[in-house]
């Protein structure tokens, strides 16, 4: 095996699970402009759906992948009709809207943390080692090659729908100005709503590919979450192509960094390109 | 189309801005509404556009209608739309897309998975023709003078196919060519039935184009009347010069 | 014959007033004993509640089999739930609210304690395995040391012919520090060679790139220092790419839940608590002894020998001092994890077991 060939695939893999989270985390922010914290819960909640019907309940994989990815895109519209559009109408500020989003965040992983205890599970019913693949000198997994399917078609998808369909030209005129987006009739109010249920599922489907490859904890939401923001942020925050730019290049430069140096440096190397995008390049790879 | 606003009243902090107001917007016309900075003009289309929430009164769409409270994604159906001091385009998309942004339906499963169908895009190149941006269609917004920005956000309201139009200052920095483009769409408005409001500094395009002109003074009509007759008015001159 | 009978009757009233008045003297004044207090700080609650829940059941049952002893026994109970923070103001509140005599702990406590015991000089036993917590003055630990633990480790490897070694370790818990700095230790004089050194935090899922550089240097066996889920997610991904060397540790086999990744292979943990324990536990409690809890009950049967051996009279409880000095005495005593020595440095010494996962479960090895 070729040392550099792997630390390319792993950094696909990593860079494709982190897109995963940035993508619905940018369609929110674009829309709502405020960081949406609450948006690592529902990766949980997706991946505990699939937990408790397909291992827990012994129902079949799709329709169970199916029920997390609903249940995680229900819960997500749920929390902007419930917490944030009341906030939205009150006029509050971002800075409210991303405390009260931290809020419903710990208390979505509580809950969680009761219904199926805070212990680390798996998706499958046994470790069972991944088929392999080789591709050049390297190798990767049939679950790895699953998520990069996923988020090319994902990314695809969006892309589609933001400029091609009458949904995604209101959700970019909410984007650019939600009261002229108003006032030429757009309901933003129900577009945001879609845009939660859209976000969140995607964050839910993340939820279970994470757990098929690894596993799942209720905690699982705040690790993504943070990878997801940097990912967005270094694309270019509220930028569904930023997304995918900033999620490769956060997943490169982390398993390109600990090539060198050691694995506890992972975080710092990925907080450090924050900084130092924040610091040079604020408005990240592709701007706004 | 008609527009009947009654004891309509809106006050902030203390101040009231609009008070107590009560006139009448007709299709057909061109209605210029002017007064001093601060007198309540920008208020009031605020108020009937629904980004304000109004306090007091009522407004009356045809007879029919009466409304206390406006919700903005309501207009469109109400048949009104409006234009800004400060242009206000979607500065992300195309030329193109910001008309076609809003000639679309609401329905959920038709704006997922539906594209734009040829009367839309018929419509959009037929409104970009007419302010000269149809060259001009695939830049994005942003990248527009000062004047095209003007004449395209004058074009996204054309193309609402509304009833009532609220132009808030819409010659404002215009070079007289542009002027023209807007002045004959205007017209073409007014001559389609529909109620043309025009909010303007400018005494002589008020002589020139408006058919009936309220003045507003400290959230109050000071005077309505004919251009020619209302301008001449004591009152309102004082408002002027007074201020 | 009336007159014997007189004094026979006069000796037996006399002798009955004797002992009446003995006897009431003797109600009326017990002996009255000095209660020694021990406090436990362990987490009674929360996910690892179970390690703290046995610990307690194993004082307590302890102190039963103990029966009438020369002291009172009485314990004071803090739940800490595994947080330095919760853990700090129960050492508070047991010395300065409870005035305990000893403290047992666990977890992130024993660190905490130890401190503290000097300065209030009281006993402090650790269920830990740093080897700068112990200092045979206050200090006590009770966990097969982890020089011993890595010796079996190292005499194994030798005896298998193992000379490249190949290391995934976390670096946020102190006990796997200290145990890879005692290999370290222990291989010096050897020839066995660490070929592959590779770090983690706690928390970290994806090993990927760190396994894409171990895999060139093509160690005999991987040793891994970290618990589940880690170890398991770490053993998964090297095999998911497509190596086939086999695995080690310490300890960690034996709690996983996917005993499948490990089959076959050997590792080293301290030995299993005596059949006499885990029974006597077991039918009193209803379960098998969990983790730690026949620590504890060495701990109780340790301090109360010593107490008891220091003690010289009933009203008054031993010093520190004294206990101390009783308990170093010990070095040969019959614990639920075996044969125990107390070192001069405070370390009780108990024993350690080569083990093998077969058939998905942990199976002890001849060695």
């Amino acid at each position: 095996m070729d040392i550099l060939t792997q630390l390319v695939i792993n950094g696909i893999i990593a860079g494709a699970i982190y897109t995963l989270i940035a993508l619905g985390f940018n369609l929110i922010y674009g829309a709502t402009k405020f960081f949406n914290i609450a948006h690592g819960v529902f990766a949980a909640i997706g991946g505990y759906t699939v937990f408790f019907f397909f291992k827990l309940s012994g129902a079949a994989l799709v329709p169970s992948i199916l029920a997390g990815v609903l249940l995680a895109g229900i819960a997500g519209m749920l929390s902007d009709k419930l917490v944030f559009l009341p906030l939205r109408r009150k006029r509050g500020s971002s800075v409210i809207m991303l405390v009260a989003s931290l809020g419903l965040f710990t208390a979505l992983q509580a809950v969680i943390a009761i219904m199926f205890s805070n212990r680390f599970q798996t998706l499958t019913d046994i470790f069972n080692i991944q088929k392999t693949y080789q591709i050049f000198s390297g190798v990767i997994t049939r679950i790895h090659i699953v998520i990069i399917i996923t988020v090319v078609s994902l990314t695809i998808g969006l892309f589609l729908m933001l400029n091609r369909t009458k949904f995604g030209k209101a959700v970019k005129a909410i984007s650019d100005d939600d009261e002229v987006a108003r006032i030429i009739g757009i309901d933003t109010d129900r577009v945001i709503g879609y845009v939660f249920f859209i976000g969140s599922a995607i964050a839910g489907l993340g939820g279970i590919l994470i757990g098929f490859d690894t596993g799942i904890m209720p905690t699982m939401g705040m690790g993504l979450l943070l990878k997801g923001v940097i990912a967005s942020i270094v694309g270019g925050v509220g930028n569904i192509y930023g997304s995918v730019c900033g999620g490769l290049l956060l997943g490169f430069v982390e398993n390109f960094g600990v090539w060198k140096i050691s694995g506890e440096w992972k975080d710092a190397i990925a907080f450090g390109l924050l900084i130092i995008f924040l610091l040079f390049r604020p408005q990240g790879v592709l701007g706004k | 189309m008609k527009i009947e606003i009654r004891n309509l009243t809106k006050r902030f902090d203390g101040v009231t801005a609009v008070n107590n107001l009560s006139l009448t917007l007709e299709g057909g016309k061109i209605t210029g509404i002017v007064g001093p900075n601060g007198s309540g003009k920008t208020t009031l289309v605020n108020l009937l556009s629904g980004f304000l929430p109004i306090d007091g009164g009522t407004v009356i769409l045809d007879d029919a209608i009466a409304v206390k409270k406006i919700r903005p994604h309501k207009i469109k159906s109400y048949g009104i739309t409006r234009t800004f001091q400060d242009i206000r385009l979607f500065e992300q998309m195309s030329v193109m897309d910001n008309i076609l942004v809003v000639l679309t339906e609401r329905n959920l499963w038709c704006a997922l998975f539906e594209c734009h169908n040829p009367g839309h895009l018929q419509k959009a190149e037929e409104v970009l023709r007419m302010i000269d941006l149809w060259d001009k269609r695939d830049e994005p917004a942003s990248s527009l003078s000062y004047g095209q920005r003007k004449l395209l956000e004058i074009g996204r309201a054309v193309s609402m196919e509304a009833r009532v139009y609220l132009f808030d200052e819409p010659f404002a920095g215009l070079f007289p060519g542009m002027a023209g483009i807007v002045e004959s769409i205007l017209k073409q408005l007014r001559n389609q039935g529909c109620a043309v409001v025009l909010i303007e500094h400018d005494m002589d395009l008020i002589r020139g184009l408006t058919d009936y002109v309220f003045v507003l003074d400290s959230g109050v009509l000071l005077a309505e009347g004919r251009p020619h007759e209302v301008l001449r008015d004591r009152k309102v001159v004082e408002a002027y010069i007074g201020n | 014959m009336k007159k014997t009978a007189k004094i026979i009757i006069g000796v037996v009233a006399a002798v009955m007033v004797v002992s009446a008045a003995y006897v009431h003297s003797m109600s009326k004044k017990p002996v009255v004993k000095d209660t020694f207090k021990i406090g436990m700080i362990a987490p009674l609650t929360g996910d690892a509640g179970f390690v703290g829940v046995g610990m307690k059941n194993a004082l307590l049952m302890a102190r039963e089999q103990w029966g009438d002893g020369r002291y009172n026994y009485e314990f004071v109970f803090e739940d800490d739930q595994l947080d330095p923070k919760l853990s700090a103001s129960a050492a508070q509140k047991l010395l300065n609210v409870d005035k305990v005599d000893a403290i047992v702990t666990v977890g992130h406590a024993p660190r905490i304690t130890v401190p503290l015991a000097r300065q209030h000089d009281i006993i402090h036993f650790a269920i830990a395995v740093q080897k700068d917590i112990p200092d045979g003055v206050n200090n006590f630990t009770h966990w097969a040391p982890s020089v011993k633990l890595n010796g079996l480790l190292i005499k194994e490897m030798q005896k298998r012919g193992i000379k490249k070694v190949g290391v995934f370790r976390t670096t946020s818990l102190e006990a796997w520090v200290a145990y890879y700095n005692d290999f370290l230790d222990g291989i010096k004089n050897t020839d066995i060679r660490v070929v592959t050194d590779q770090t983690f935090k706690k928390g970290e899922k994806d090993f990927r790139s760190l396994i894409a550089r171990a895999k060139p240097t093509n160690p005999d066996i991987y040793l891994i220092f970290v618990e589940t889920p880690e170890l398991e997610i770490v053993a998964k991904q090297i095999r998911e790419a497509g190596i086939n060397t086999p695995f080690t540790t310490l300890e960690g086999f034996e709690v996983t839940e996917q005993p499948e990744l490990f089959e076959g292979y050997w590792y080293v943990s301290p030995v299993e608590p005596s059949e006499e324990f885990s029974k006597a536990y077991e039918a009193r409690f209803g379960k098998r002894p969990p983790v730690c809890s026949p620590n504890a009950y060495d701990i109780f049967n340790l301090l109360a020998t010593a107490v008891e051996r220091a003690g010289s009279s009933p009203s008054k409880k031993p010093a520190t001092e004294q206990i101390v000095r009783e308990l170093k005495k010990i070095k040969s005593f019959p614990g639920a994890l075996g044969d125990l020595l107390v070192s001069d440095n405070g370390m009780v010494m108990s024993g350690v077991q080569l083990k093998m996962i077969k058939n998905g479960k942990p199976v002890a090895l001849e060695h």
